[in-house]
């Protein structure tokens, strides 16, 4: 601790850091410690799918404890799923509540104390920009999920009436190649807005608690007491708020683009009114 | 006068904190606006505050997002000085 440099970018140590400096010459420590943010991923993962087996269990008609649990944060999603796409969201629950709870347990995974939260690893580009390594996909996840939904809710034609901006007047027809233009530039940009935001918003708290924790044990160590000062304890409350909001916001995006690019329903209620009365 | 390596990194030593310092202030102003009316529409209408203030939380992220691209640019031109 007394050693090393100052960066403006620290990072807590994780379990692979620490494997890594105890076993300084073991080549599978140095492949562990290479891969760790994979590893930390299928951590997320695998926690996940044990807690959703465990609740699953039994199947019980009135459910209790894990079962009512799993059962009260799947229909609250779902709820809230619905209430923005209509009935027909429920098909598209289980991919937004995933992208959702496993976000969410991949923030949270930075605030404890051996572990580090995938979300925050980024690689340098020549751009300039560092391109976040997991948040980049789930976006792209995302997006060609909207896309797809669209493709088959709509068929080929409609997808790309769509994109063309729905022209119905001859001018709309004429401008339909821009509004083309725009609409694609449009999904790269939800692309990049939705990894850069969840990136950047978890590397920031995750940079944030590094840095008062190293500030903090300097501090500690030229004050010779008290010898641990847990200065970062606010920050951490503020870490878990972010995390919330942000796997919140990701999920709640998905679903706003969602209902902008799958087309619209009221005609078909008007229909069926009409048929039966 | 300083050679062309230190007043590049002069330049980005000025520029970078400038760039935060503006974008933070315009973000400020405008989630100074956002929660502002979140107040007034939930003091008019109390039963209403959990919807309120979820959808001030997501006008909020989207805002500060702006803010967090700013925060990424210093990060990265940052480690070149």
């Amino acid at each position: 601790m007394h050693g090393e440099e100052v960066h403006a970018t620290a990072e807590l140590p994780t379990l692979f850091d620490l494997l890594h400096r105890g076993f300084e010459h073991s080549r599978l420590v140095a492949w562990l410690l290479r891969w760790q943010n994979l590893w930390f991923c299928l951590l997320a993962m695998v926690a996940l799918m044990v807690v959703a087996s465990y609740g699953t269990r039994r199947k019980a008609i009135i459910p209790t404890r894990t079962q009512n649990s799993l059962e009260f944060i799947v229909d609250g999603f779902n709820q809230f799923v619905c209430s923005i796409l209509g009935p027909r969201g429920r098909q598209h629950t289980p991919f937004i509540g995933t992208l959702f709870l496993y976000i969410l347990v991949m923030n949270l995974m930075g605030l404890v104390p051996l572990l580090k939260s995938p979300t925050t690893t980024s690689a340098p580009s020549p751009l300039g920009l560092p391109v976040p390594l997991t948040t980049f996909p789930l976006a792209l996840c995302a997006v060609v999920y909207v896309n797809l939904a669209s493709l088959k809710a709509a068929g080929l034609k409609g997808y790309v009436y769509h994109m063309l901006g729905s022209p119905t007047h001859f001018v709309l027809w004429l401008v339909s190649p821009l509004i083309l233009m725009i609409h694609t530039l449009g999904e790269f940009s939800k692309i990049f807005s939705l990894s850069m935001r969840l990136f950047g918003n978890i590397f920031g708290e995750d940079m944030l608690i590094a840095v008062i924790v190293q500030q903090s044990t300097i501090l500690a160590h030229a004050l010779h007491w008290p010898p641990i000062m847990p200065l970062q304890l606010p920050f951490l409350f503020l870490a878990l708020l972010t995390g919330v909001v942000q796997a919140f916001v990701f999920a709640l995006l998905t679903t706003i683009y969602l209902a902008l690019m799958l087309p619209h329903e009221e005609h078909h209620e008007e229909l069926s009114v009409a048929h039966a009365g | 006068m300083p050679t062309g390596a230190e007043q590049y990194k002069a330049m980005l030593g000025i520029a970078i904190p400038f760039m935060v310092g503006v974008t933070a202030f315009g973000s400020a102003l405008a989630l100074g606006r956002a929660v502002s009316a979140a107040m007034d529409a939930t003091a008019r209408q109390p039963e209403a505050a959990i919807k309120i203030l979820i959808n001030m939380m997501a006008g909020c992220v989207l805002i500060e997002a702006l803010t967090i691209y700013a925060m990424i640019v210093a990060f990265s031109f940052g480690g070149k000085i």
